[in-house]
């Protein structure tokens, strides 16, 4: 049965010493990625949704208009370039979108960003604002060429006052 | 150290680290963080089965192998089916245990006064388990024939000696017959 095979037993011996270290190499590059992706992920995350750095700023006149700044600062200290798409969403009571802006942006491996986004609010709005409304601040993040990516959504209810 | 001793000590450890461990852990962890885990829907228990159910398949595979011939077919579908436990294994790892989401994980957890919501896409390190699976059982196939092939060199080579001995032998008796 084993004549069956055409190759002869020393090309069996450097297929099994090509795939053994193809294999290595594969097992290698996978642990590295996973490290280096989940390092940056992580340094990313917690430096934009937690402490400091995630400013929330909400100021109404008096004609009832207003705006709300959120301010986040993302570092970035991992060691690959990351690709971010930072969300702020103002919801209803019932979890309705009041309003929404979005912003995208790169940001280089050591390097951190400020980034500032508004919401509008006109006068009918602060009446839905006033019932059970929430902020949602999300943030999508890719790295590795787009292979690895985390979503976290942080959704705050408002404290009327 | 030969294999069996190899085989013995390292399934040992493989059901240390695999089964003991992870099944006495969690009586370990304080059990406001066990309620969050569960409320945010990781199911630790379930997670804590697959491991040690693992861990003990893989001992007893370990085992097996050790006191098994690399030639035979027997050690064979044991590296194969260790190869798929072993996948099973960075599957259930990579999805905290439910492997059906393939890489995709969310977890939600309620925090002051809100609610935090994780996506994990991990995805690409699945299809790196698989492709490492794939490798590992080719290897496997090929180190099997080259034992079977080296066991069959050996095997002609002890008939072939046996063969010429016995010649020896007769022409041995054919003179002192003479």
């Amino acid at each position: 049965m084993l004549s069956e095979f055409s190759v002869n037993g020393d090309q069996k011996l450097k297929a099994v010493k090509v795939i053994s270290a193809l294999l290595l190499t594969v097992q290698i590059v996978s642990i590295m990625a996973f490290g280096l992706s989940f390092h940056t992920v992580t340094s990313i995350l917690m430096t934009t949704l937690s402490g400091d750095p995630l400013q929330l700023e909400l100021n109404f006149d008096h004609t009832g208009r207003g705006e709300m700044l959120i301010e986040l600062m993302p570092l970035n200290q991992g060691f690959l370039d990351a690709e971010l798409i930072l969300k702020v969403g103002a919801l209803d009571q019932f979890g309705d979108y009041i309003n929404q802006n979005s912003s995208r942006i790169h940001l280089r491996a050591g390097s951190n960003r400020s980034v500032i986004l508004s919401l509008q609010f006109s006068s009918e709005d602060y009446e839905k604002l006033a019932q059970d409304s929430s902020i949602e601040v999300t943030v999508d993040l890719k790295t590795l060429n787009n292979l690895v990516g985390i979503s976290n959504s942080l959704r705050m209810e408002m404290q009327n006052q | 150290m030969n294999r069996r001793n190899r085989a013995l000590i390292s399934a040992f450890t493989s059901l240390i680290v695999f089964a003991i461990i992870p099944l006495y852990a969690p009586s370990k962890l304080p059990i406001e963080l066990f309620d969050s885990m569960t409320d945010a829907g990781f199911d630790i228990q379930n997670f804590t089965y697959q491991i040690a159910a693992i861990g003990v398949l893989s001992s007893i595979l370990t085992v097996i192998k050790g006191f098994t011939e690399e030639s035979s077919f027997t050690y064979l579908f044991t590296a194969l089916i260790g190869n798929g436990v072993t996948l099973y294994f960075t599957l259930a790892t990579l999805t905290l245990g439910d492997i059906t989401s393939l890489g995709v994980s969310t977890i939600t957890m309620n925090i002051a006064g809100g609610s935090n919501t994780l996506i994990l896409d991990m995805s690409i390190f699945v299809w790196f388990a698989v492709l490492t699976l794939g490798l590992q059982v080719l290897l496997n196939i090929l180190t099997f024939i080259e034992s079977r092939k080296n066991g069959l060199k050996r095997t002609n080579a002890e008939d072939l000696a046996i063969e010429a001995q016995m010649q020896e032998q007769q022409s041995i008796h054919h003179i002192a017959d003479e």
